[in-house]
C-alpha cells in the first residue's frame, strides 16, 4: 500500500524548478517604470487643469454623451494617476498594471473609433494640454502599453516592488 | 496601532495604499495651485453691451483661430436672444504659433483706442483666410481699415508702442493663471466654457440663471 508523502510539493528524484531567468524581472520593471510613470504623467496633466479643458477633448472624439462628459472628465484622470502610481511602485502590481492596460486598450478603441469615422481629432488629448500626439503615434504608444502593462502584470512584482515588502510581513 | 498594522500582509498594503492615495492627492494639488476668480477687466472699448447685464461673457480669442471665427455669429446671436442681458468682454490669447494673430491683436487693439474695436475685429475674422497664411500683412491690413476713418499715423504709432504689447501680454498671462489651453475659451459670469459647445449648454444655462436672478431681485 502506497503511504503519502508528508509533503505534496515535487518528489525528493526530481531536481528543483530552474530559477527565473533575470530578463523577466527586469522586463517586468522596465515595463512597470515605464508604464506607471507614462500614466501618472498624462494623469497629472488632465488633473490639474479644469475639467472643462479635458471635456473638450473629450466632446472631440463623439464617443460619450453630453451629460457624462464632466464626470468622466473628473474621473479618467485619477484613474491614470493611481494606476500610475501604484504599478510605478509595484503595489498590488497586477491589479494596476490591468487597469493600465485597460485604459490603453480603451483609448486605441476610441482613436480607432475616430479613424472608422472619419473624425479628425485638433489633439488626442493624451497629456492633456502638454504634449500633441497625431493619431497614429497615440495608437501605436497605446498598443506599446499595453505590451509593457502586460510583461509588468506577468514579471512586474519581483524586483523593487511594494508588494515585496507586503508579502514579508512576518504575520 | 500602526506598528501592529504594519505586521500583516493587509495591514501593510492598507498603509501603502493610503500613502500612495495622499502623495497623489497632495501632488495635484500643489501642481494645481489654486483657481483663481474671474474677473472681467478690458478696456472699455472691448465691451460691448449694457454695462449693467445680468451677463458678462468675456471671450479668450485669437483672431487667427479658425474656431474663434466660426464662434463670432453665435454670440452675437446670443447678444441679440438675450437682448439687453449680455455684455461681452473681448480678451486677446494669440497663438504664438500662428504666424499673423500677434499682428492682428495689435491691429484691433490699436483701432479700439480710436473706436473701432468691433468692426476690426468682425473684418478680421471675416477676412482669416484671407491674411493668415500672408508673408505680409500690412498692406490687407490698411485694405480692412478703409472707410473707418482712422488716424493711420497715430495707429501705427500705438502699434508699435510698447504699451500696447503689455495690454496684450497682460490677457496672454491671465490666460496662463486660468489655465486657458484652447480658443475660444468663454467665462460667463465667471463659469468656464471651453468652446462653443460648452457655451451654448452651460454658458447659456448660466445667461438664463443670471437673468433670472436679476428679475427676482
Amino acid at each position: 500500500m502506497k503511504q503519502k508523502t508528508a509533503s505534496h510539493h515535487a518528489p525528493a528524484h526530481l531536481p528543483p524548478p530552474a530559477p527565473a531567468p533575470e530578463w523577466q524581472a527586469w522586463a517586468g520593471l522596465a515595463g512597470r517604470v515605464l508604464v506607471g510613470a507614462l500614466m501618472l504623467f498624462s494623469g497629472i496633466e488632465k488633473a490639474v487643469a479644469p475639467p472643462e479643458e479635458f471635456m473638450v477633448v473629450l466632446e472631440g472624439y463623439h464617443i460619450l454623451p453630453d451629460p457624462h462628459l464632466r464626470l468622466f472628465a473628473l474621473c479618467m484622470p485619477w484613474a491614470e494617476i493611481l494606476g500610475g502610481l501604484f504599478l510605478l511602485t509595484g503595489l498590488m502590481t497586477r491589479l494596476a498594471a490591468s487597469v493600465t492596460a485597460a485604459l490603453s486598450v480603451s483609448f486605441f478603441l476610441a482613436l480607432t473609433y475616430t479613424k472608422l469615422r472619419g473624425i479628425e481629432l485638433p489633439s488626442c488629448g493624451c497629456f492633456g494640454q502638454g504634449v500633441h500626439l497625431e493619431r497614429w503615434q497615440a495608437m501605436l504608444l497605446d498598443v506599446t502599453l499595453i505590451a509593457l502593462s502586460a510583461a509588468a502584470w506577468r514579471w512586474g512584482a519581483r524586483r523593487l516592488s511594494l508588494d515585496n515588502w507586503v508579502e514579508a510581513a512576518p504575520q | 496601532m500602526i506598528p501592529a498594522m504594519l505586521k500583516t500582509r493587509n495591514g501593510r498594503r492598507a498603509a501603502a495604499s493610503a500613502a500612495l492615495i495622499l502623495l497623489a492627492v497632495g501632488t495635484v494639488r500643489a501642481f494645481r495651485g489654486g483657481y483663481k476668480p474671474y474677473s472681467p477687466e478690458a478696456p472699455a472699448y472691448r465691451r460691448h453691451g449694457p454695462a449693467d447685464a445680468p451677463a458678462v461673457v468675456s471671450v479668450f480669442s485669437d483672431f487667427q483661430c479658425p474656431s474663434c471665427a466660426f464662434a463670432v455669429e453665435p454670440v452675437k446671436k446670443l447678444e441679440s436672444l438675450y437682448e439687453g442681458q449680455v455684455r461681452v468682454v473681448f480678451k486677446h490669447h494669440p497663438w504664438y504659433f500662428h504666424r499673423n494673430a500677434r499682428k492682428a491683436a495689435f491691429l484691433a487693439e490699436c483701432a479700439g483706442k480710436q473706436g473701432a474695436f468691433w468692426p476690426v475685429h468682425d473684418k478680421l475674422f471675416e477676412s482669416q483666410a484671407e491674411w493668415a497664411e500672408a508673408p505680409d500683412t500690412k498692406a490687407l491690413f490698411n485694405g480692412y481699415l478703409k472707410g473707418l476713418k482712422l488716424d493711420s499715423a497715430a495707429l501705427e504709432a500705438c502699434v508699435q508702442d510698447p504699451a500696447t504689447a503689455v495690454l496684450i501680454d497682460a490677457d496672454l498671462e491671465e490666460a496662463e493663471e486660468h489655465w486657458i489651453n484652447g480658443t475660444p475659451t468663454f467665462f460667463v459670469n465667471g463659469k468656464r466654457c471651453a468652446g462653443l459647445k460648452q457655451l451654448r449648454s452651460t454658458g447659456v444655462e448660466e445667461i438664463e440663471r443670471a437673468i433670472k436672478a436679476r428679475k427676482a431681485s
